[in-house]
């Protein structure tokens, strides 16, 4: 009896589930009367849940100042107001794609904020495209995305490719001539290894030394080893933070300082200090999209330190790189909105392709078709920020020229360190 | 008896098997149910259904939907066959996704095949892997087999990250994919009525019996003549080549590969998620399971969101505790039960 009855209820289950499926509204046309929609497919959970909540909070900081401060976006002669419909992807790609077009196809939603991961991002765009619908990468920064021709995909954030650019081109105006690289044997850090090798070349600077070690490695002595005899007069180091602290402290119990550290990860994780504390890591340097004390502004968010004010305000902690990427994104569509002076496809993609503006984020100029990088809707002319950590071991802008807020400074040898 | 043909088994040797696995596997053989040519009917109804579905309008992200479920039975059909049938729990099994997948991927981009002619070699590569890996890795028992698959699933992982040159590295593998979700929902369809029937005649034939004797015991089948290597190397390609055809499939629709995406842990949890839900070594739980925690899964998670998660979490235990042998399993025992009763009755009279 009881077997029966369960089984109704698993069919009934299943015949709901069909039914929603079957019976699903016919995407609603925009009503001009009504807010402008946005889709999210962000990873509210799974491994890039951390990135793709704080790439989410971006989001709502600009839908809320929209919203709260602007009373809408301008279009045309009249303000509209925004609202995003979030999607958690669970930081899978099946869902990924199944969000995406659950967007489309269910919401009938023409603008979809991306998610944190350049692999879930070209999986996404694979169903943007064809149905001519604008995808934001706000978290996606590999060459590869926008390396596909793809006319709808957009991105402010610095790609991958030129992420030790700002910090090597500063560095070999001091003079600087040898570098040597150690990095591990995760895809992303291989990647920033051969943009390194390549740019170095192109500097007149010359690569001594290349150690690869396993991501999960606890023991680098030998490698360090390596790179002290090559003694280059820069050292690249590209991998996670737990990397960079077991780097230090290799280097400094064999009382190894080269002139000049690099470091991927590491320097702009708070923890980083606090594990090693603020005389290991002075004098460190890594590259950042963004940061609070750099030189930039915009007529909305203000400047690079109120937003990072406002951020702390509503959150109560400190912004990653991630959020104002977030907000950058969203940013840029709002002004091509404005400028387009409606929310048709064509013509906010003509606007955005049109857009040359300084904002809170650092420059936007997303490129277009012919672009001799070979990219489209990438911001490739956005130089990498690149901080130093001082004495305190706060993080200070020190490339490139016209954003820093400070000269790089010399490491100091481990004896002068208290 | 110790031929190299897995499907000999004597009489008695089929006695035994069948007494030791009738429970889980008489599925819904009760009460109406019972008569086969209802069963057919409603079944062909039902595919009837499925096949004019698409002709009434759906959008397609419902199509979409529907081909995940469809997908979603074919792979857990497939992996239910080894882990389910044999014992032999794979927890490595997305190895054969990722492998199908690359398949594509690398023949497509380095010898320029169109896609659907590599479809047929994604199942082939999916075998002949399965043959290299399983003869070793089957002599291993329980616990020891399931984590020697998770290895060999990382492994592969890790050589799709390391040898950049050939599959593209992280970079990933980009398909030029026309993507048509009606034609994907037919391919999709076809796949898990053809892998749900072919299930359904496997549990039938003598193969299938072979199968399930190994699961409960082992060196007793042996010893009754049972080749029980090529009975778990039989059941371990088939679902590998199955599911290397899914993945090359699932692949080209979703137009971009890398290794974190082909050979994505997720997979391995949901597949054992989801035939524990419908009633791992039964006939028709690993279909159940997946209609059901996929549909689910796109209703809760509209309204409860990211509470989603804890809510699935907690109905899983619920599920393990009230119904161990899954939905369909403890269906059957309850069905057996009843059965029993009503004869012990008869008897009595």
């Amino acid at each position: 009896m009881w077997g029966r009855r369960a089984r109704g209820v698993v069919a009934a289950l299943a015949g709901l589930g069909l039914l929603a499926a079957g019976c699903a509204e016919p995407p609603a046309a925009d009503d001009p009367n009504g807010p402008i929609r946005i889709g999210a497919a962000v990873s509210d959970t799974g491994k890039y849940s951390i990135e793709g909540q704080a790439v989410k909070r971006g989001y709502q900081l600009w839908a809320d100042m929209v919203n709260n401060e602007l009373g809408g976006i301008q279009v045309g002669d009249r303000k509209r107001k925004v609202e995003i419909v979030y999607y958690d992807d669970q930081s899978d790609p099946e869902q990924a794609v199944r969000l995406t077009q659950r967007l489309i196809s269910e919401d009938g939603i023409d603008f979809i904020f991306g998610s944190y991961s350049s692999g879930l991002t070209i999986a996404a765009s694979a169903v943007t495209e064809p149905n001519k619908r604008i995808l934001f990468a706000g978290g996606a920064a590999a060459d590869t995305v926008f390396s596909q021709g793809s006319d709808y995909v957009f991105s402010p954030l610095t790609n991958t490719s030129r992420y030790t650019e700002s910090a090597l081109r500063e560095l070999a105006k001091r003079g600087v001539k040898t570098i040597g690289i150690l990095h591990t044997d995760e895809a992303p850090m291989v990647d920033i290894q051969e943009a390194t090798e390549k740019l170095a070349g192109e500097l007149g600077i010359q690569v001594v030394g290349t150690q690869r070690v396993p991501s999960d490695a606890n023991d680098i002595r030998g490698a360090v080893t390596q790179l002290r005899q090559a003694n280059p007069d820069v050292l690249v180091e590209a991998g996670h933070t737990l990397m960079g602290v077991l780097t230090v402290q290799t280097m400094r119990s064999m009382d190894w300082a080269p002139r000049y550290v690099v470091m991927i990860q590491a320097p702009t994780e708070h923890s980083f200090v606090e594990q090693l504390g603020p005389a290991a890591t002075e004098g460190i340097m890594a590259p950042t999209q963004w940061h609070a004390s750099a030189q930039f502004a915009d007529e909305y968010f203000g400047t690079a330190a109120d937003y990072r004010r406002r951020y702390v305000e509503r959150y109560g902690e400190e912004p990653s790189y991630m959020p104002p990427s977030g907000s950058a994104v969203a940013l840029s569509l709002q002004l091509a909105i404005e400028k387009a002076g409606s929310v048709d496809v064509e013509k906010v993609r003509k606007a955005l392709l049109e857009l040359d503006v300084d904002t809170f984020y650092g420059h936007i100029d997303y490129s277009g078709e012919g672009h001799p990088s070979g990219l489209k809707g990438a911001n490739v002319n956005r130089p990498m920020l690149t901080i130093q950590l001082n004495a305190k071991g706060e993080q200070v802008v020190v490339a490139p020229e016209e954003n820093a807020s400070a000269e790089i400074v010399p490491m100091k040898p481990w004896s002068q360190r208290r | 008896m110790s031929s190299g043909t897995p499907t000999i088994g004597t009489a008695p040797h089929q006695k035994a098997a069948d007494r030791l696995s009738a429970a889980p596997a008489r599925g819904l053989a009760s009460s109406r149910f019972a008569d086969p040519r209802l069963r057919a009917g409603l079944f062909a109804a039902g595919l009837a259904a499925l096949l004019v579905t698409p002709a009434f309008g759906l959008n397609n992200s419902a199509l979409l939907l529907l081909s995940t479920v469809f997908m979603w039975i074919g792979l857990t059909s497939s992996w239910n066959i080894i882990s389910g049938f044999t014992g032999y729990v794979d927890f490595g099994h997305g190895v054969f996704f990722g492998i199908g997948g690359y398949t594509a991927g690398l023949l497509v981009t380095h010898v320029d095949m169109p896609f659907w002619y590599t479809v047929p070699l994604a199942p082939v590569a999916g075998l002949v892997f399965a043959l290299l890996v399983g003869y070793p890795l089957l002599r291993l028992r329980g616990v020891y087999f399931s984590i020697a698959m998770l290895g060999a699933f990382m492994a592969m992982r890790e050589l799709a990250l390391v040898f950049r040159d050939f599959t593209g590295g992280s970079g990933g593998i980009i398909f030029k994919a026309v993507i048509d979700r009606t034609l994907f929902y037919y391919v999709f369809l076809g796949i898990a009525v053809a892998v749900v029937l072919g299930t359904v005649w496997l549990r039938r034939s003598q193969l299938g019996s072979s199968m399930l004797a190994v699961r409960e015991n082992e060196i007793g089948a042996e010893a009754r003549g049972i080749n029980t290597t090529a009975v778990k190397l039989t059941a371990f390609c088939v679902s590998g080549a199955i599911t290397a055809l899914i993945g090359s499939l699932w692949a080209y629709q979703t137009a971009f590969i890398d290794p974190a995406i082909m050979f994505r842990d997720i997979l391995l949890i949901n597949l054992a998620l989801m035939v524990t839900l419908g009633g791992l070594g039964t006939v028709w739980g690993p279909a159940l399971g997946a209609t059901v925690f996929i549909l689910l899964r796109e209703t809760l998670w509209g309204t409860e969101g990211e509470d989603f998660l804890l809510f699935f979490g907690v109905a899983l235990i619920v599920v393990v505790l009230v119904l161990p042998k899954g939905i369909v399993g403890s269906l059957a025992d309850r069905a057996h039960l009843a059965r029993a009763r009503r004869a012990g009755k008869e008897d009595g009279r």
